[in-house]
C-alpha cells in the first residue's frame, strides 16, 4: 500500500496520467432485469481517456519515474504488442527518452503503427523468444532499462493508484471488476481494496475464450487453458503468470467469466449508453457486472482501455461479434 | 480539460468540453433545469411543454421528474425512436405530431395555449441561454488562457450563451460558430439581420437543423461572436471517427461539427493557438455512428472500393483473395456481377471493399 501510496504523489505531478473520470452507467433498464430486481448501481471508471487511452501509463510513468534519472536517460524497454508498450513509448516520448520494443513477428500492422507513432523502436522476435522475455523479464539484445508490463512493482503501484481514486469517489462501494490480462492491474486495485476496506469484493474478468485465472483458481494451482484468439485481445493467455498468481489469489475474491457475445454487446451498451469507445478487455467487466456475476450494490467496473480497430467496432454496432 | 491528442492533426492547441457526458448525452440539460427552476408555483404545478426531436425532450424530460414538474414534449413523427423511447421512460407526455419540426412546434405552441401549459424554446428563451451561458464561465475557468472558443450552431442558443460569457469575461477571446452547409440559418440570418427560414437538407447534424434561428439567441449573439461559418457533411463524418478514434468519445454530428470545422482547414487563424472545442452532443444513433465510421475511414482512404474482372472458372476469385489476404487486406464485402459484364463471357465482375491502409491499396493498384 505504501508503495501505491507513493505512486499516487508521483503521478500527481506528472502532466502523463490524468485523473479519470468515475461515472454512473445510466438509464439502465436492462441493469434491474438481468440482475433480477435487486438493487445494483454500476459504476465506470474511465481508464479509456487516458492518454493512449489504457490505464498502462499509469504504471510505466511510475516505473520510469520511479528509476535514477541518470538511469531514466539510458531509455527504457519492454516485451509487449499492445496497450502497455504504446503506453510506455509515449510517456518515453514526452519525457524524452529511448523506448524500444519487443513485439512477437506477426503482430498485426495497425498495432506496430501505433507504437511507432509514439516513436517505439520495435523489434520483432518468434513469439517463444518473446514469451521468454515476458518469463524471464528481459532480453539481453533489449538496449535500455525493462520494464515488465504486468509484474514489475512500480508498474502494479501505478495501477493501484486507481484504486485509490475510486475510494477517494465511491467511498461505500461494494465491488470492483478489472480485466484480468497480466495481472497487474487487478492485484494493483485489489491490494488497496483489501488494505483499506477489506469488506469491498473484487474481482477479476475474463473472457471464456481465454480465461487462465479462472482455472487456476479453480484447480487450486497453476494450469494452463485453452486458449482461442478473439477480438478482445487485450486480456486471455494460456496461463498466468506465476510471480503473479500468488498475489491474485490472495487480493482476489474470484474471476468472472464472460462470453464474447456478452462483451462484444457491452462495448455497444457503454457507446449507447455512457457514450464512451471501450475495447473488449474494456468492456469484459461492464458484460459481468450486467450478467449479475459480481452481485448487488455499488460495483464499480474499470474500463482499462479503448483501443478497439475501427472495423471491429463497425461490427459491434451491428450487433455481431467481431 | 486536458490538451487532446488531435491538437497534433489540426495544429492548434486543442481542448474539448465534453458536453456529450451530461446524463441525457448533451447541454440541453443546463438551459431546460435552469428555466424549470425558474417557473412560478402556478407554473410548476400545471406544467410545461415544449416541441423537440431530440435533446431539448431527453432534457426537460429528465429534469422534469427530478423536479417534479410534469413534462409534455411533442415529437415529429420521425424523431429517433431511441429519444422517444428514452422521453417516456423518464415519464415525459410524449406526444407524435407533424412532419417535421415546424409543425410539431406549431400544435405544442397551440396545445400549451389550450392546457395553460408553459411553453419552452429549447434555443431561445432568456433563460435557456442563461443555462447555455453557464459553460462559456467553465470554459473561462478550465482554461484561462483560451484563444478561441468553437461553438456549433443550431437555433443559436447555445452559441449566444457561451458567446455573452466568454466576452464579458475576456473580450480578447474569439468566438466562431460552425452550422452544418445543408442548413445555414444563422449564416442566413446574420446577413440581414433577423432570423430568416432557410431551406433545411437532411444532414448527420441533425441536432443542428433548425430552420430559423431564436430571435434572442440572434440578438444576444450578434453583439459577441466573431464569425460563423459552415461544414460539410463529409467533415462533420471525418470529424465524428477521429473523436472515437482519438479521444474514444462517442460523439453526435452536431457535436463533431467545431472539430470538422478545424480538421477541415477552414479555421488556418487559429493554427498555434489554445482553442476550447464545445462537443456539445453524444446521442447519435447507432446504425448512423457505423455509417459514418465508414464514410470516414472511406475518406482517409483506409477503406478502398475498387471492381476487378476475373475469370468465371473455379478458383478465379480465390487467386484474388489470396493476393489481399497475403498483403494483410480485410474485405468488408465482396459482390460478385455476371449479367451486366460486357466482355467475354467467361469473366465476372468483383467489387470489393476492404479495409487497409492507403499503401496497400497503392500497391494493389
Amino acid at each position: 500500500l505504501e508503495d501505491i501510496r507513493k505512486a499516487k504523489e508521483t503521478l500527481r505531478c506528472c502532466p502523463y496520467v490524468v485523473r479519470t473520470p468515475l461515472i454512473k452507467l445510466q438509464n439502465l433498464a436492462e441493469t434491474a432485469a438481468a440482475v433480477g430486481d435487486g438493487d445494483v448501481e454500476i459504476y465506470l471508471k474511465l481508464e479509456n481517456l487516458q492518454p493512449t487511452s489504457s490505464f498502462k501509463v499509469r504504471g510505466a510513468s511510475n516505473a520510469m519515474l520511479s528509476l535514477d534519472p541518470e538511469r531514466l536517460k539510458q531509455g527504457v524497454c519492454t516485451a509487449s504488442a499492445g496497450n502497455f508498450a504504446q503506453g510506455l513509448a509515449w510517456t518515453a516520448k514526452e519525457i524524452g527518452v529511448s523506448c524500444n520494443i519487443l513485439i512477437p513477428d506477426h503482430t498485426p500492422q495497425n498495432k506496430r503503427l501505433a507504437m511507432e507513432r509514439y516513436n517505439g523502436v520495435l523489434h520483432p522476435v518468434p513469439f517463444d523468444t518473446w514469451w521468454n522475455a515476458i518469463t524471464q523479464h528481459g532480453d539481453e539484445n533489449l538496449h535500455g532499462h525493462f520494464i515488465h508490463p504486468a509484474s514489475d512493482p512500480q508498474v502494479i503501484a501505478g495501477n493501484g493508484t486507481i484504486g485509490l481514486e475510486i475510494l477517494e469517489d465511491i467511498p461505500n462501494v461494494d465491488a470492483v471488476i478489472t480485466p484480468y490480462g497480466g495481472g497487474g492491474l487487478s492485484c494493483g486495485v485489489a491490494t488497496v481494496m483489501k488494505s483499506l476496506k477489506p469488506a469491498v469484493r473484487c474481482y477479476a474478468a475474463e473472457v471464456e475464450t481465454a480465461a487462465p485465472l479462472s482455472a487456476s483458481l479453480k484447480a487450486g494451482c497453476m494450469t494452463c487453458c485453452d486458449y482461442v484468439p478473439s477480438f478482445v485481445d487485450g486480456i486471455g493467455g494460456k496461463s498466468v503468470l506465476p510471480e503473479i498468481f500468488d498475489l491474485a489469489r490472495n487480493v482476489l475474491d474470484g474471476s468472472l467469466v464472460v462470453s464474447l457475445r456478452q462483451t462484444a454487446d457491452a462495448v455497444k451498451l457503454l457507446i449507447e449508453k455512457a457514450r464512451v469507445v471501450a475495447e473488449g478487455a474494456g468492456a469484459a467487466p461492464v458484460a459481468a457486472a450486467l450478467a449479475g456475476k459480481a452481485g448487488l450494490g455499488k460495483i464499480v467496473c474499470v474500463v482499462s482501455g479503448g483501443n478497439i480497430d475501427s472495423q471491429k467496432l463497425m461490427k459491434v454496432l451491428e450487433g455481431q461479434v467481431p | 480539460m486536458q490538451r487532446s491528442q488531435l491538437s497534433g492533426i489540426t495544429g492548434m492547441e486543442l481542448y474539448f468540453k465534453k458536453e456529450f457526458m451530461q446524463y441525457t448525452g448533451s447541454f440541453k440539460e443546463r438551459g431546460a433545469r435552469n428555466t424549470l427552476k425558474q417557473l412560478s408555483k402556478t407554473q410548476t404545478e400545471t406544467g410545461v411543454i415544449a416541441a423537440s426531436a431530440g435533446n431539448h425532450a431527453l432534457a426537460l424530460a429528465y429534469h422534469g421528474k427530478q423536479l417534479g414538474v410534469s413534462v409534455t414534449v411533442v415529437m415529429p413523427k420521425l424523431a429517433p425512436i431511441m429519444k422517444v423511447t428514452a422521453c417516456r421512460d423518464y415519464e415525459a407526455n410524449v406526444i407524435l405530431f407533424g412532419e417535421h419540426i415546424g409543425e410539431s412546434k406549431d400544435y405544442a405552441t397551440k396545445l400549451g395555449e389550450e392546457k395553460g401549459l408553459t411553453y419552452i424554446n429549447g434555443y431561445d428563451d432568456p433563460a435557456v441561454l442563461a443555462g447555455q451561458g453557464t459553460i462559456g464561465l467553465e470554459v473561462i475557468d478550465q482554461v484561462p488562457d483560451v484563444d478561441a472558443v468553437v461553438v456549433p450552431v443550431g437555433g443559436g442558443g447555445l452559441l449566444a450563451g457561451i458567446a455573452l460569457a466568454v466576452k464579458t469575461l475576456k473580450p480578447d477571446v474569439t468566438v466562431i460558430g460552425v452550422e452544418s452547409e445543408n442548413c445555414p440559418g444563422f449564416s442566413a440570418a446574420w446577413k440581414v439581420g433577423h432570423p430568416v427560414k432557410v431551406p433545411s437538407m437532411p444532414t448527420l447534424a441533425d441536432g443542428l437543423a433548425v430552420p430559423m434561428v431564436g430571435g434572442n439567441a440572434l440578438a444576444t449573439a450578434r453583439k459577441h461572436v466573431d464569425k460563423v461559418l459552415t461544414v460539410s457533411e463529409n467533415y462533420i463524418a471525418i470529424a465524428i471517427l477521429r473523436l472515437v478514434e482519438h479521444e474514444k468519445a462517442v460523439v453526435e454530428g452536431a457535436g463533431a461539427a467545431g472539430l470538422a470545422a478545424c480538421v477541415a482547414g477552414l479555421l488556418p487563424e487559429l493554427k498555434g493557438k489554445k482553442v476550447v472545442i464545445i462537443l456539445c452532443g453524444g446521442n447519435i444513433d447507432t446504425t448512423v455512428l457505423g455509417r459514418c465510421l465508414e464514410r470516414g475511414l472511406a475518406a482517409d482512404g483506409r477503406l478502398c472500393r475498387f471492381v476487378v474482372r476475373v475469370k468465371d472458372t473455379p478458383g478465379g476469385c480465390a487467386e484474388l483473395t489470396r493476393i489481399l489476404a497475403d498483403m494483410g487486406a480485410c474485405i468488408k464485402d465482396i459482390f460478385h456481377e455476371r449479367a451486366w459484364v460486357y466482355s467475354d463471357i467467361f469473366s465476372v465482375e468483383v467489387s470489393l471493399i476492404g479495409c487497409k491502409l492507403q499503401t496497400y491499396i497503392e500497391k494493389l493498384l
